[in-house]
């Protein structure tokens, strides 16, 4: 009997709430009502402040004039978003639903793995399946001369050539062209680099140049002028040691970590949700 | 045997003095600073509070770093970036004020969840508590209240600190250790960042100094001082934003109300050799308002401080066309009054300003140079107009950026009521450039200390500038040009030496464009001067231009524009024409690119939206050098 009335109890107790909510619920959703009160005001307040100025005023002290501009503009923001989402415009907009995508996210993604804890085997283990993230680019080693004109540098390779006695050549050389604003030697630079100084045709040109000491070779465009280049050295691609670059792999290792806890974390959300999948696609 | 003996020691000082005079190894003496390097030393990432808040909780420092070096890195709102060109140096400056607290009170660091402030903290993200923000707030404005013991940032600190040595490869790519200080006294932006030549090691051995410690700059010098004479380590501070400090960056009286005098001087010039004279919420060069007669003076102008109640201070230009909108910043204007907040406001006139000073107490307290850098919150370091990733969050790429606001604001009246920018008006901009000897933390810190440095609004273009008696036009077509500035004359940054009789001071100038951007429509310089009232007084010169100037080829629906105008590289030399040896003077290059698209044209061409009439469509990309003195 006892056992009875507890359970009839619950019951009503649970109907109770269900209704409670189901009640609250309705008034929430009623779309045409705007409740104006001192807390949706401070928060409306807040979510509007910039939080870098530090001359913003703290809500309590707001006068009466600012408080009735501030629910002037509340209640038309409510009346414009009440309208947008009886129209549907907040499910089409993908910069709504990116946004509440990417608060979810922070909102559920939490404890990650301990930096320290980490295993050099597992290191090496994610070495060994990445390694063509570990790889040296192809670099070029070279001098030039640099000129305003096509004309001048080829008339200037000629004169290059010609000579033979290795100071004179030597002088000219350095006496060579007009000011290049970057260098003019270049030591084992990579495409990345050389593009900042040369630009996209000036570093595709270089590129397609060989290693030859004894000649100057050119004139090649970049996107300043023109060069006579001597090149001397070109080194492959190559791939690099793990034990070259072990923290930079064990910090890769961690960010990757990271990222798979975090989809781990969204994977079983997403397991707790009954996805109705009315397509036809397998 | 004496004479002998006499004669040879004679024959070997003979030889000594030849080799002085004509050194065996030609490299010897000829070590100038040739490598042009690139960088941004001013950019926010989770560990600052407010990016941490404003959309940006999971970028770190280390992403902000790979994403600079060149790699590919994907952006808080989902979008893949990458940089075009690496950068040569880096810093990230997250805030001193709560540096690191955010992140990791949410991360649950149970040192700062013990503590008062912490677990109220703590309790307001848990229940999305608004007054989060506030206390914040109040921390940026130096509440006591709202602060923790400076103990718990020795473990933050360390952390940032190691990780930027992890950065580090010098030769390759230099990281610097830096943060930023960034009190506003009553809205006014003193905002700076400290510099740090050191590794982690010595850095560590100060916590930063932020605003919560003091708002006065004379502190912050202090406080850099102290870190030199107790460690042997060095740092410097930069400002930023002046255009935004209601006059206060460029003062005539010190943070106590009295007049500067030789020791105010003397301490900013030591420890606060550079200015960021451009960066993303607008430009700092010279404002229309005190430059009239310089037609491209209105580039990307901030009107009155972020946020403020401005109603007092600014007027409307017109209430038709254009300005019907009353979303058309470009229509506000301060009153004809407050003239006086821009020449404490921006470069060219606090140049000016600091001759005037110089004048009355024979130190000048203005003699900076100038860099650019971004301060995006974002994490990414990009200032391209085509590759460009916004402020904050909010401002990252997407059709929504150019009509929104940051942090959501929302007050279309325009009356300057509490509005927050729109984030149309924030400008892809800028970048630092550095004339140094090596990358390394130690040749970059001395270049920024000699003021050999400039800043651009993001095109890397090359400019050397230099200034002498006994230059000739010649000079400026040898290729020896380089060797010839630094032997005959001075670099930027640096004074005039002493005036030979008879001669008007000449400068070499060169410069070449953005290898992968757009070509140069002119190059200017521009001179300041004091007359003999003791009146600073401007004029512009171009000193080259192309035959095409004024053409525009950019072709807004397509977001394109041709490189078919315009000069890809310039060599010249130029003497001032009304010279007078009496008068105290600086001189600067401006670099004008031809007409681009503004990002916000990029924008509408890529995401297919309409650009709004008061939004302007294209712009003139500049690069503004540190400057020249001559002091009679």
């Amino acid at each position: 009997m006892r056992k009875k009335i507890v359970v009839i109890v619950g019951l009503i107790i649970g109907l109770s709430i269900i209704a409670l909510s189901t009640i609250q619920s309705t008034s929430d959703i009623n779309e045409d009502v705007i409740i104006v009160n001192n807390k949706n005001l401070e928060i409306f307040y807040f979510n509007n402040l910039d939080p870098e100025n530090p001359y913003n005023q703290d809500f309590s002290i707001l006068s009466d004039k600012q408080i009735n501009q501030l629910k002037k503009e509340f209640i038309q923001r409510e009346v414009l978003v009440r309208e947008a989402k009886r129209l549907g415009l907040d499910k089409i907009d993908s910069i709504i639903s990116a946004r509440l995508a990417q608060l979810g996210q922070q909102a559920l993604v939490g404890e990650i793995i301990e930096f320290e804890d980490i295993e050099l085997s597992e290191i090496n283990d994610f070495f060994e399946t990445n390694k063509s993230q570990y790889i040296e680019s192809e670099t070029i080693s070279f001098s030039h001369i640099f000129f305003d004109t096509e004309e001048s540098a080829k008339s200037y390779l000629l004169k290059l050539q010609k000579e033979s006695d290795v100071e004179k050549l030597k002088r000219l050389i350095n006496i060579g062209g007009i000011v290049f604003p970057y260098q003019k030697n270049y030591s084992k630079k990579p495409f990345s680099f050389v593009v900042g100084h040369f630009g996209e045709i000036g570093a595709t040109n270089l590129f397609s140049l060989q290693k030859d000491i004894k000649n100057w070779q050119g004139p090649i465009r970049s996107s300043l002028g023109y060069h006579l280049v001597n090149v001397f050295n070109r080194t492959p691609m190559k791939q690099m040691a793990l034990e070259d670059i072990l923290p930079a792999v064990k910090r890769d290792y961690y960010d990757q970590l990271r990222k798979k806890d975090s989809k781990n974390i969204i994977s079983n959300k997403i397991l707790e949700y009954e996805i109705i999948d009315e397509t036809k696609v397998n | 045997m004496f004479v002998r003996s006499f004669f040879i020691f004679f024959v070997y000082l003979l030889l000594i003095a030849n080799l002085q005079a004509n050194e065996y190894s030609p490299a010897v003496g000829k070590n100038y600073p040739d490598k042009l390097l690139w960088g941004d030393t001013h950019l926010h990432t989770n560990e600052s509070a407010d990016a941490w808040s404003i959309g940006n909780p999971n970028l770190t420092p280390s992403d902000a770093f790979r994403f600079a070096r060149g790699e590919e890195v994907t952006s808080e709102s989902g979008v893949r970036a990458k940089l075009r060109v690496p950068l040569d140096f880096f810093m990230v400056s997250d805030h001193a004020t709560y540096l690191g607290v955010f992140k990791r009170i949410k991360a649950g660091d149970e040192d700062l969840i013990k503590r008062p402030l912490g677990k109220r903290w703590k309790d307001y993200m848990d229940n999305e508590d608004p007054r989060l923000f506030t206390e914040f707030v109040e921390g940026l404005n130096g509440n006591q209240e709202v602060s923790f013991n400076k103990e718990i940032y020795i473990p933050i600190w360390k952390e940032i600190t190691e990780n930027v040595d992890r950065f580090n490869q010098p030769g390759v790519f230099t990281a610097f250790i830096g943060y930023e200080w960034t009190p506003a006294p009553t809205g006014d932006n003193l905002h700076r960042v400290v510099i740090f030549k050191d590794d982690a090691k010595k850095a560590q051995e100060i916590i930063p100094f932020s605003a919560l410690d003091s708002d006065k700059p004379e502190d912050l010098w202090n406080f850099l001082e102290n870190y030199n004479k107790n460690t042997g380590g060095e740092a410097i501070s930069v400002s930023h934003n002046s255009n935004i400090s209601g006059g206060r960056m460029f003062p005539l009286k010190n943070s106590y109300g009295e007049a500067i005098d030789r020791a105010y001087a003397d301490m900013r010039n030591r420890w606060e050799p550079l200015v960021e004279a451009t960066q993303v919420k607008g430009d700092s060069e010279t404002h229309p308002a005190v430059s009239p007669d310089d037609p491209f003076a209105d580039y990307e102008t901030w009107e009155g401080n972020i946020g403020r109640n401005e109603t007092d201070r600014l007027e409307r230009l017109s209430n038709t066309g254009e300005c019907a909108n009353t979303e058309n910043y470009k229509c506000y204007r301060y009153k004809e009054s407050e003239t006086d907040r821009y020449r404490g406001s921006y470069v060219r006139p606090a140049l000016r300003r600091g001759l005037e000073i110089q004048k009355k107490i024979g130190v000048n307290p203005f003699k900076f140079g100038v860099i650019g850098s971004t301060d995006n919150h974002t994490a990414l370091a990009a200032s391209a107009e085509d590759n460009f990733f916004g402020k904050f969050v909010d401002s990252e790429p997407g059709p929504g950026r150019m009509s929104n606001c940051m942090a959501g604001c929302d007050r279309p009246d325009g009356d300057g009521q509490g509005d927050l920018w729109r984030n149309w008006l924030i400008s892809a901009s800028g970048y630092a450039a550095v004339w140094a000897r090596e990358n390394t933390r130690e040749e970059i810190f001395d270049a920024m200390k000699r003021k050999e440095t400039y800043a651009t609004t993001g095109p890397r273009m090359a400019v050397r500038f230099f200034g002498g008696w006994n230059f000739s036009k010649e000079d400026s077509y040898k290729p020896n040009f380089v060797e010839i500035g630094y032997t005959e004359g001075v670099p930027m940054g640096s004074d005039l030496g002493p005036r030979e009789r008879g001669k008007s001071p000449g400068f070499l100038v060169m410069v070449s464009k953005d290898p992968n951007g757009a070509n140069i429509e002119r190059v200017q310089v521009i001179k300041g001067w004091i007359d003999s009232y003791g009146r600073s007084k401007e004029k512009i010169y171009d000193i080259a231009i192309s035959d095409d100037a004024g053409e525009n080829t950019v072709d807004v629906e397509n977001a394109t524009y041709s490189n078919s105008i315009g000069e890809a590289y310039i060599s010249t030399f130029w003497e001032d024409p009304d010279f007078n040896p009496n008068q105290s003077a600086f001189y600067y290059v401006r670099v004008l690119e031809i007409p681009t698209p503004r990002w916000t044209t990029y924008d509408s061409a890529v995401f297919g939206i309409d650009i709004p009439s008061y939004v302007p469509k294209t712009h003139q990309e500049r690069a503004y050098t540190s400057s020249i003195w001559y002091n009679p």
